[in-house]
């Protein structure tokens, strides 16, 4: 009986450091706050290793010079970020500090996830020198949900010393559709097709855009209803058709396997000598090719190039952080120090704040000089910013890429694609 | 416990005192106690995390949900969105329904196959045993998705190999009509867990019957058919169940070769994956709750069904069949 007398209360301390057990491990999960008195805010952001290397270096220069406020870092390939980024969100944990696109802007903006940034004084957050080509970018019914935190525009990114190997004439700046054709076509034959001259682009609802722009339409009027027809949508498909089935643009199974990831683009795995692309993902390619590509403007109809300046990305302050001004440092910081504009040279695109932008300029080397050099070229061609695309704008790019390689596969014709598509569109619209 | 209880009830022993049943009882009472305060992390979660977000996404699958604004009711606008409207749902339902076809059986015979060879003794049974269920606990990672993924890429390993001996395929993942392939063979390469439970079951067929086979002359294959798969049909019938089950539920495979994205051209886009996406990626979470609870019914039917049907192929000894 002696045992059994002892054991409830044996029973008892087992419980309790069971309890105790668990305690520990739930208290695992949480986040290291740092010292007393110490903020912690959370960063993150999409992009390559480059950009990570870069930016963490930046952010080590932030912290420190700021040396109560901790920054937590994180950082995930674009493919992914945003579904990882909704969960926190509506998990009512988002990032302090987010890096955002300005396809989503306006779905988080509209749901009350982010911060209006004007109610932080020109000391905080400083927007007076921004380039006003993009300054009101991030700017929805007069409140400013999101700073641009580099400038960056469309571009073919062209593998300059494969195609001079060929013998192939270098594209040049006034280029349309049918030269690109045309030297496309040059260049699988100088290389006995294994390798095409263009990444088939349509998988890019933005190279969509430039198209519909050259010939003065648009994605969304500014009700954010659709700004193009039907008929659009079948001609610019049978346009990469026919770049396709000609043997000047890459075919379905290599088009499938890209994934944003510059590594796995056509040009890096030397399938393709051009590619649609962005400026400011150009560091990368430097990188992963180990030799510089160069930049041509978008291929035109006409005169007009249908180009413009665009926030490459923007950064945002979470509505529901603890610590706003602290996360308004971070972000005044990043874009308007000048060292740690000089640290970051172009990884997120042309700086945007001016005198960093000239700062950084006259020291730029290899793959930044490119960019730079590029955006000079198009300076004076280059469009303002349209207005943030509508919600329901992601999903229609998704749906896009979609039917571009279902048609690419053959598994259905353009006009039950263009169907699809508007059918789509209806519905998110 | 229970036994005790019950016990105890029925038959209280003849000499025991009021005070000892009193105590007894206590006793009881106070063990009871334990094994719920025992149990409670599980039943906490089970309450928590299973029970408390099913309730949930039911709601919601009647409302439409962004995930940041409150839901807003509309009925049973979801599901009938869902078949009227949406070629993807009906190609994703499509995809599933192959691949569960597809991969249940070929998993299956993959298992029975590997669990009969492993039932002869042999040296470093052992061994073979856990080298061949290895698979099952690493398949279900992102790692190993992420190495076939490689493996099954244009110029991959499988690309490469084929190509020596004249087959040109050009890559597996990034072709419609080869895509689910790899998916499938993922998932047969994990028959670890059904080979186990087929393993204890051969092990449970009297070698009597193994015997009188032997005796009337039965070639090895009638032996098979006659003896080995009429006494494993309740385990055939388990794995069965579990299989489909599981394979309906099929994601971490697809989302990984494909990259979250159900490609090339939806061949990968299996049911689960696209319900991930209307969710978190379009953030119609009452959309995707409405998906979630149609699998639910399905499978509870696709089980059911198969419940009813094992009474014509199910044998249990004992039976007088």
């Amino acid at each position: 009986m002696g045992v059994q007398g002892s054991s409830p209360w044996r029973r008892g301390v087992t419980a309790l450091s069971a309890l105790a057990v668990l305690g520990a491990v739930g208290a695992c999960g949480g986040t290291n706050d740092g010292g007393d008195g110490d903020v912690t805010i959370r960063f993150t952001w999409w992009g390559s290793d480059d950009r990570a290397r870069l930016t963490e270096e930046a952010v080590a220069l932030f912290q420190e010079r700021n040396p109560g406020i901790n920054v937590v870092t994180s950082y995930s390939a674009f493919d992914g970020y945003f579904e990882k980024l909704a969960t926190e969100t509506a998990g009512g944990n988002p990032p302090d500090v987010i890096q955002m696109d300005y396809a989503y802007l306006r779905e988080y903006a509209d749901r009350g996830v982010l911060a209006d940034l004007n109610q932080f004084s020109e000391d905080q957050l400083g927007t007076e020198e921004i380039t006003p080509l993009l300054a009101t970018s991030g700017e929805i019914d007069g409140a400013l949900y999101a700073l641009p935190m580099g400038q960056n525009t469309h571009t073919f990114a062209y593998d300059v010393e494969r195609w001079t190997e060929t013998g192939v004439g270098l594209p040049e700046p006034g280029w349309s559709w049918e030269d690109w054709f045309d030297a496309s076509l040059e260049l699988a034959e100088a290389t006995d097709g294994e390798s095409v001259g263009l990444t088939d682009f349509g998988w890019s609802w933005e190279t969509f855009q430039v198209w519909l722009r050259q010939q003065d339409k648009d994605l969304y009027t500014e009700d954010a209803e659709l700004a193009f027809e039907r008929a659009d949508v079948v001609e610019y498909m049978e346009l990469l058709e026919r770049f396709r089935s000609e043997g000047a643009s890459t075919e379905g199974s290599v088009t499938a396997q890209i994934d944003g990831a510059v590594e796995n683009s056509p040009v890096s795995r030397g399938l393709a000598f051009a590619d649609f692309s962005w400026d400011s993902t150009v560091p990368s390619f430097f990188s992963v090719l180990g030799r510089p590509v160069a930049l041509a403007p978008m291929p035109r109809i006409g005169e007009r190039v249908g180009q413009f300046a665009k926030p490459a990305m923007l950064v945002s302050i979470a509505e529901r952080s603890d610590h706003k001004e602290a996360a308004a440092a971070l972000v005044d910081f990043l874009l308007n120090d000048e060292d740690a504009g000089k640290i970051q040279g172009t990884t997120r695109g042309m700086p945007v704040n001016e005198s960093v932008r000239e700062a950084v300029g006259a020291e730029l080397e290899g793959a930044d000089e490119v960019v730079y050099e590029y955006e000079e070229l198009l300076a004076d061609e280059l469009e303002e910013t349209p207005p943030p695309p509508p919600p329901g704008n992601s999903t229609l790019k998704r749906e896009w890429e979609r039917l571009n390689q279902v048609v690419a596969f053959g598994q259905i014709s353009i006009d039950e694609a263009a169907d699809q598509f508007l059918n789509r569109a209806q519905q998110e619209l | 416990m229970v036994a005790q209880q019950v016990e105890a009830v029925t038959s209280p022993p003849p000499q025991e005192s009021k005070r000892d049943q009193a105590r007894r009882k206590r006793n009881a009472k106070g063990q009871t106690g334990v094994a719920y305060l025992f149990l409670s992390p599980w039943m906490i979660g089970a309450l928590l995390l299973t029970v408390g977000p099913m309730v949930a996404s039911l709601y919601l699958s009647f409302t439409n949900y962004n995930l940041f604004t409150a839901p807003e009711w509309v009925g049973l606008d979801n599901y009938v969105r869902l078949f009227t409207e949406d070629d993807r749902f009906l190609s994703s339902v499509s995809v599933t329904l192959r691949y569960v076809l597809l991969s249940a059986p070929l998993k299956l015979a993959a298992a029975l196959a590997v669990a009969m060879l492993l039932n002869r003794p042999r040296k470093g049974q052992g061994f073979y045993r856990s080298a061949f269920y290895a698979p099952s606990l690493l398949g279900a990672s992102v790692a190993i998705a992420l190495v076939w993924r490689a493996l099954f890429t244009d110029s991959g390993t499988v690309d490469t190999l084929l190509q020596k001996v004249g087959i040109n395929t050009g890559g597996w993942i990034n072709q419609p009509q080869y895509a689910t392939i790899v998916i499938v063979i993922l998932a047969v390469w994990q028959f670890g867990a059904p080979m186990v439970i087929f393993l204890a079951g051969l092990k449970q067929i009297p070698q009597d019957l193994y015997d009188a086979a032997a005796v009337d002359g039965a070639s090895k294959w009638k032996t098979f058919t006659s003896v080995t798969l009429p006494m494993l049909t309740p385990v055939v019938f388990f794995n069965l169940v579990m299989e489909i089950i599981n394979s309906f539920q099929a994601f971490t495979g697809a989302f990984v070769v494909s990259n979250g994205q159900g490609g090339p051209a939806d061949s990968t886009l299996f049911y689960t994956l696209y319900l991930y996406q209307r969710g978190f990626s379009d953030f119609q979470m009452g959309y995707a709750s409405a998906m979630a609870w149609l699998l639910l019914l399905v499978i509870a039917l696709v089980t059911g069904l198969l419940f009813w049907s094992s009474g014509r192929w199910v044998f249990y000894s004992g039976e007088d069949k």
